[in-house]
């Protein structure tokens, strides 16, 4: 699943790019995946970094950004909140 | 709750795309007939101008209404706006069609982050795209009134008593007038269903919005 960007709130983009990392990722994949471009990404990446949310591994000649247990209440949090807005909202119908 | 929800979303999807896509057809159906119709028209103001039987100020003034010139010009005002309805819809219908992709690529397998990851998807895109849905309402109803008239205008040419018609030509006016109202009506019902999607999706908006106080409250207190 590939995101415009531009159009999504900054904690959209957060949760985004949380939920890719969860396995380990390149700065690379975070970029194509997330549709950001590099400098924005690396904005994201240091702020989620400086909150504990994303940490750097290194695995092998690269780096890989991996998501960390302490973002985990601002995920179930975001989880809930976007499923529940829209299940708790009358459904569209033809 | 997310199977329950994933549901839910997969019928939303399906009926918003079902929306475009008939608006796409009857989009692309008003541009052809108000370009054949405009054209028809035209190429009558023309033979009159070679038979010199208009082009003076008061024979066009005579002649209204209807004259051909004035129906030519309606259906280049209907090709116009068909056109611009056209656009509009097909500019909705590209990116829904992706997100109906990836949920069919997900389907049975989504799992609660692939759900959410789609609903912010789609919430993105309904942020995009609300303008355009405003315009294509515009649009799909001024080309909607424009069928109207045209279809009013056929059925008082074809009800006058000059109008005579072989079994033929009494089948195509009927057709052409049948066409005129379905496609005046589709222009005037589809926004309706849009604007029903956009307030479903405007409360959704407006419930992501709060969310975001406690987000923050979450990610500056780390």
């Amino acid at each position: 699943l590939r995101l415009k960007t531009g159009r999504r709130t900054e904690y959209e983009i957060y949760w985004e790019i949380l939920s890719f990392c969860k396995p380990g990722r390149t700065f690379t994949q975070i970029v194509g995946r997330c549709d950001l471009n590099s400098k924005i990404a690396q904005e994201y990446i240091e702020f989620l970094s400086s909150k504990g949310y994303l940490a750097k591994v290194p695995e092998g000649e690269r780096n890989l950004y991996k998501t960390t247990v302490g973002a985990g209440e601002f995920m179930s949090l975001f989880t809930k909140i976007y499923q529940e807005l829209f299940d708790n909202s009358p459904e569209f119908k033809l | 709750m997310a199977e329950k929800i994933a549901i839910k979303f997969g019928r939303e999807l399906n009926s918003f795309f079902s929306l475009t896509v008939i608006n796409v057809v009857f989009s692309g159906m008003a541009m052809g007939i108000s370009l054949s119709f405009a054209i028809v028209n035209a190429l009558a103001v023309v033979d009159m101008v070679m038979k010199g039987t208009i082009f003076t100020f008061s024979s066009v003034i005579a002649m209204w209404p209807p004259s051909q010139v004035f129906l030519a010009f309606l259906g280049i005002v209907a090709a116009g706006l068909s056109m611009k309805w056209m656009i509009s819809s097909a500019e909705i219908l590209s990116e829904i069609d992706e997100i109906k992709q990836d949920y069919a690529d997900e389907s049975g397998k989504l799992d609660s982050d692939g759900l959410t990851s789609l609903i912010v998807k789609t919430i993105a895109y309904y942020r995009g795209k609300k303008k355009a849905i405003k315009r294509l309402g515009l649009f799909s109803r001024i080309g909607g009134i424009c069928f109207l008239a045209n279809a009013a205008l056929a059925i008082n040419g074809a009800l006058t008593p000059s109008a005579g018609f072989g079994a033929i030509g009494l089948a195509l006016v009927l057709t052409s007038i049948l066409l005129n109202i379905a496609i005046g009506i589709a222009g005037i019902i589809i926004p309706h269903f849009f604007s029903k999607y956009s307030a479903t999706w405007e409360y959704r908006l407006n419930e992501s919005a709060k969310a975001e106080q406690d987000f923050k409250k979450m990610v500056e207190g780390a």
